[in-house]
């Protein structure tokens, strides 16, 4: 499936939300993360956009992180929603329901305007 | 026996470069081995799962270890912690191979070996500081190392204007307690060994 390629300034104002919403499912490693990112419909994000993200997040509080080993190759780091984490999640939601309805509605000509 | 495909061993010692050069760029940033082995396994861990190498997932290095935000409170402690030892035991060799190779006219401190050591002082604490630049171009490494080296040896063979001359007993005791000196800094400086967690 082809998916549509976003304004990379879009993705990065929204990527936070995104991956603390990947996270809220349960624990969870890079890669999988932007797996979960491109089948939603945001494309992959370069893992020069997506760790450094992750990081900023372990270090404010919001995920904690843990090695375990991997099936072979080298182990991968899970990053967990921490409680702080999960109301950053929830006060983040709740902004972008608003911006996406006042987007919405400053974008929606109004009613009997030319086209 | 085993074959070795020319294509995946210059991918991986292309990997191994770029890991390489974003160690080096931490910890020019004062990042602690524990970190930038975290960081090199995150990217060890990617890389395997995507197929991708780390120049294709992360960018160049300057720009990812720059990305990352890891600056400690103290990126200077590279000045006291290596410079200063390298520079007591230079010139401690200096004064003491001066004195046994001269010891009955003693050691000449001329205008030359002084201006020799505060070219050694700048050489390095410039590289230090413009290390991250020049990485991306071997050539500047190698021109930077050659021109600073030729500059320390050529000016005490250039500039032999005798500022004062020391006994050579003087300079030996000296540069013994120099070389004393750097070799018991050097011993102090950390080992902050990287350290991948995923091993661990």
């Amino acid at each position: 499936m082809t998916q549509p390629e976003w304004p990379s300034d879009w993705m990065r104002g929204v990527l936070e939300l995104a991956v603390l919403r990947v996270v809220a499912d349960g624990p969870s490693y890079g890669y999988a993360i932007a797996g979960r990112l491109h089948e939603a419909g945001l494309g992959e994000p370069k893992g020069g956009t997506l760790y450094p993200l992750l990081r900023r997040l372990e270090d404010a509080g919001d995920v904690v992180t843990e090695w375990r080993a991997g099936d072979g190759g080298p182990g991968r780091k899970y990053f967990a929603l921490t409680p702080a984490g999960r109301e950053r999640f929830a006060v983040l939601t709740e902004q972008w329901r608003d911006f996406v309805e006042v987007t919405s509605f400053i974008t929606t000509p109004p009613k009997g305007a030319a086209s | 026996m085993t074959t070795e495909n020319p294509r995946e061993s210059s991918v991986s010692a292309s990997a191994d470069r770029w890991q390489r050069d974003v160690a080096l760029l931490l910890r020019l940033r004062g990042v602690d081995g524990t970190r930038i082995g975290d960081v090199l396994a995150e990217v060890d861990a990617h890389c395997a799962d995507s197929g991708q190498t780390p120049q294709e997932a992360f960018g160049d290095p300057a720009g990812y270890a720059a990305s990352l935000h890891l600056q400690t409170a103290k990126p200077t402690s590279w000045s006291t912690t290596v410079v200063l030892p390298v520079l007591a035991l230079v010139i401690g060799v200096n004064l003491a191979l001066g004195a046994v190779l001269h010891w009955s006219a003693g050691v000449a401190i001329t205008v030359g070996l002084v201006a020799s050591m505060a070219v050694f002082i700048g050489f390095v604490a410039l590289l230090i500081g413009f290390l991250g630049k020049v990485l991306t171009s071997p050539g500047a490494v190698i021109a930077w190392f050659t021109g600073g080296f030729a500059l320390m040896v050529g000016l005490p063979v250039l500039l032999t204007y005798e500022i004062t001359r020391v006994p050579s007993i003087v300079a030996l005791v000296l540069g013994l307690f120099f070389v004393v000196l750097g070799v018991v800094a050097v011993g102090q400086i950390p080992a902050d060994p990287i350290v991948d967690p995923s091993r661990s």
